[in-house]
């Protein structure tokens, strides 16, 4: 085995690999891409025989100065490449850590391993920027797959795979992605592969049973004789650790975990359906909140049941969507009821898609929802096959239920994953390979995208709560420490704060009415004092004075003295002068302090709300 | 501007505060079921005759449930109230009564009391509710009820309105000062009356909790004006709200 380099000084275009920094951004880190990238891609290559796929991550050493040497050795076949880029090469005495991914329950990278060709062997090894995909299955290896050597201080990766189809061989070889580079004149291509020596085809694989076992068990891949690729990445980055990697697979694969279609180790820790709580348990807190892990498992156990409404196949024609008059007010109704009642609304939405060869596919997406609790913010989770795509997800959320968009039938998710960016996190109608394989593929995307929009806006209408602890953060006081046994305030003012301020006036109750009187430390006021009062019958809720009515009663026709007439209010003035301004409102002009206006005959059976404002 | 305010209790009936009683609710499971209440009742202190009944009525618009919880000289609240009757979708309040036997009459009663979602444990009191509500045209209004005190009110025809003034710091920075400034100016007047729920002393204690003086004695406008700036202007700089919004990205300008 060697490394070749392709001479490209003939090659009159300059062509540069640059988008290694894709997968170590702001908005997904190198562990997540690389997590995201590897698992995507082996339940996308799940075989047909297997119902689940089990990923292996490994942070380890050689076992042995011997086994540590095949990897040096190795590496040290690039070392002019990487000093003719400025890359530093490793010491001998650098720390030396392998990762090792391996899937299982996959069919490994099938295809012709000599010709290029549409197959999986070829996506990985050898196309850069587009994606071999062709059908549901298989792994759609673009050009997310340079997270792996990004994830080394050497850029480089090495494979094994067996297939599906010829489960007794192993083909091993590796690949360097550096830097356009010169070396003695001559220009060299960014991409290397460690490869067969000799012959007069460069970049093919070995299928050398001895180098492979040797390899194997240098790097302690626990394959046996089933499909699938293992991948060894030498000089790992220190920012890849285990728990890093943990938190991603947790964070982006809950889904199909707690779906159990995906097992995932890191080290010596599983994740499964069973495991996950306990594993999810062990991370800083927020890695996926618990009423999102409820509503996956909610997801999963509604699934196998019909859904609670198809949507007609007419909504996904131009200016049409869904809409209460496409489905109809009984089920638009019925929907809304199931939400205000916080069932999981479970709806299917048809959609007819079509090839760039005019093949046409009746697919579906699945979409969820479920009212928020109080206090709780939503969260909305859309997938595509078995992986979260997390910036759609974000464009979608709403912040009073829990929404799923499940895009996971094949043509859908084929035409999707057309639309991905290489970092799987989010859609682009303008995507080149939906261009080229899709009739419309924009128009059903968009579709796609609209419809957990629209069907929010026909079910969540009008709901009414109340959230006492909403604002707690801004408005809130010590709640009163009453201790075991101590008596219950009953009511009043507090005792802890300042006096009341001192009032010119004061109500007094009688029977069937009340009064007005000066209050008693009037030292300071002045005469003559005007002043307002507003009445009205007390009610059970809302404010008494906007629920007045006045035929409750009118302060205009109120008899003046004593003695009134059956049925109306009677006023009694002393020292001072007063009239309706409302129905139930007196301006009153006190002349000295001994004045008193008293309103009587009010039904005694009802309590009377008064208010006096000077 | 003085104001004082009073009840004329003709009825006689008598105001119990929230205080008396603790209600927990647990939101109805997704299948076909309803909400659960569980609640304390405590009648330490009132001075009502032993033998009346204890009522507790749970209400939501028309619909309605009572649950007999005992005498007054032993309260006896059901372990588990399944609010079957009740109007599923809304903000479920509840009343406890006081009811004489012989002749059904109402001694005492305590309303509008709101269940904390169960599990939720708090050792503040919440001042300001958030009501979810159809408001028209109206984003959103400062509702004061003169008993039971100020709930900020958001129309439920925006989805995701009132997640955003739960969480988003530029909302709460736009809403919640001039709500602030509202309560203030509409405070209830230190009662005078015993029995009423005095939601304006809760808010004078939260004044004094944030460092600003509860109302000045002169009554001038323009003083009142002063006080109600100053105490905006302290929780404003409080809570912060200006580095909060600048840490998140307002949405338009990505």
């Amino acid at each position: 085995m060697r490394w070749y380099f392709r001479d490209i000084s003939d090659d009159p275009s300059e062509k540069e690999l640059t988008q290694l920094d894709q997968f170590n951004n702001d908005e997904v880190g190198l562990a997540e891409a690389l997590v995201r990238e590897t698992i995507q891609n082996s339940t996308d290559a799940r075989a047909d025989t297997s119902p689940a796929v089990y990923v292996r991550f490994s942070i380890t050493q050689p076992k042995s100065e011997r086994h540590k040497r095949i990897f040096l050795d190795i590496v040290a076949g690039l070392s002019l490449h990487l000093k003719a880029c400025e890359f530093p090469s490793p010491a001998p005495n650098d720390p030396f850590q392998l990762l090792v991914i391996e899937d299982f329950g996959t069919a490994g990278l099938i295809g012709s391993v000599e010709e290029k060709d549409d197959k999986q062997f070829s996506g990985f090894w050898r196309r850069f920027g587009r994606s071999n995909k062709k059908g549901g299955k298989g792994g759609r290896w673009g050009l997310g797959k340079l997270v792996f050597p990004s994830a080394s201080a050497v850029r480089t990766v090495i494979g094994l795979t067996r297939r599906i189809d010829d489960v007794e061989r192993q083909w091993t070889m590796g690949q360097s992605v550096l830097r356009n580079h010169s070396i003695n004149g001559s220009e060299i291509d960014s991409v290397g592969f460690w490869c067969r020596s000799g012959g007069s085809k460069k970049g093919l694989p070995s299928d050398d049973r001895e180098l492979c076992n040797e390899l194997r068990e240098a790097a302690q891949l626990v394959r046996g004789k089933q499909p699938g690729l293992s991948l060894v990445i030498p000089f790992v980055l220190q920012e890849l650790t285990r728990e890093a990697i943990l938190d991603a697979a947790i964070r982006n694969y809950y889904f199909p975990i707690l779906t159990e279609r995906l097992t995932v180790s890191v080290d010596d820790t599983e994740i499964n359906s069973q495991t996950f709580d306990r594993v999810a348990s062990l991370l800083p807190k927020g890695a996926v909140s618990r009423s999102t892990l409820d509503f996956v498992r909610h997801i999963q156990n509604c699934r196998s049941m019909e859904p609670l409404l198809v949507i007609p196949q007419g909504w996904q024609e131009i200016d049409k969507g869904i809409t209460g008059d496409l489905i109809g007010a009984e089920a638009a109704t019925g929907l809304r009821d199931a939400f205000l009642a916080g069932r999981l609304i479970f709806i299917r939405a048809p959609l007819l898609v079509q090839d760039k060869d005019g093949r046409q596919y009746g697919t579906s997406i699945d979409l969820f929802f479920k009212r928020t609790q109080t206090g709780e913010r939503g969260q909305t989770l859309v997938v595509r096959g078995a992986i979260t795509v997390p910036t759609e997800g974000k464009r979608s959320t709403f912040l009073d239920c829990n929404a799923a968009l499940i895009a996971d039938d094949e043509f859908i998710s084929r035409l999707l994953g057309d639309a991905e960016n290489p970092a799987h996190t989010q859609w682009n109608e303008r995507a080149e390979k939906l261009r080229a394989g899709w009739q419309n593929g924009w128009r059903a995307l968009r579709k796609v995208r609209s419809a957990l929009q629209q069907l929010h806006e026909l079910v969540t209408v009008r709901i009414e709560r109340d959230d006492p602890f909403a604002l707690l953060d801004f408005f809130s006081i010590p709640k009163a420490d009453r201790g075991a046994g101590a008596p219950h305030p009953t009511g009043g003012r507090p005792a802890n704060l300042p006096p009341a301020r001192q009032k010119p006036f004061r109500i007094e109750r009688r029977k069937g009415g009340f009064v007005i009187l000066p209050a008693q430390l009037t030292e300071g006021a002045e005469f003559p004092l005007s002043f307002r009062i507003r009445c009205a019958y007390d009610v059970l809720s809302g404010n008494p004075f906007k629920r007045f009515n006045q035929l409750d009663f009118d302060l205009f026709k109120a008899h003046r003295g004593t003695n009134p007439p059956k049925g109306l209010l009677s006023i009694i003035e002393v020292n001072a002068g007063c009239w309706a301004t409302e129905p139930n409102q007196l301006d009153v002009r006190a002349y000295s302090a001994e004045f008193s206006v008293a309103v009587m005959g009010f039904d005694k059976n009802r309590d009377v709300v008064v208010e006096a404002q000077s | 501007m003085v104001s004082v305010q009073s009840r004329v209790n003709s009825t006689e009936r008598k105001r119990i505060t929230r205080d008396h009683v603790t209600i927990a609710l647990d939101p109805p499971a997704d299948t076909n079921s309803f909400s659960y209440a569980y609640a304390t009742v405590v009648l330490n202190g009132l001075d009502f005759p032993r033998q009346s009944d204890v009522v507790l009525e749970a209400y939501y618009r028309t619909s309605s449930m009572r649950f007999a919880c005992g005498k007054v000289e032993m309260p006896e609240v059901p372990s588990r109230m399944e609010l079957s009757d009740i109007d599923v979708g809304g903000a479920i309040q509840f009343r406890l009564l006081i009811i004489e036997p012989e002749s059904g009459r109402i001694l005492g009663s305590a309303e509008g009391l709101r269940a904390a979602k169960r599990g939720e444990s708090t050792d503040r009191q919440p001042l300001l509710p958030l009501r979810e509500t159809n408001l028209g045209y109206e984003l959103w209004r400062l509702d004061v009820d003169p008993r039971i005190g100020p709930v900020l009110c958001v129309n439920n025809a925006v989805p995701g309105l009132a997640g955003q003034i739960r969480n988003g710091p530029l909302l709460q920075g736009l809403i919640l000062p001039h709500a602030f400034r509202m309560i203030l100016q509409e405070m209830s007047a230190a009662g005078e009356d015993e029995g009423d729920d005095l939601w304006g002393d809760d808010w004078r204690k939260f004044l004094k909790e944030i460092g600003v003086q509860v109302e000045p004695d002169n009554h001038d406008p323009d003083t009142i004006d002063d006080w109600v700036q100053a105490a905006v202007t302290t929780f404003c700089e409080l809570k912060d709200f200006i580095s909060r919004v600048r840490l998140e990205p307002l949405s338009g300008e990505q």
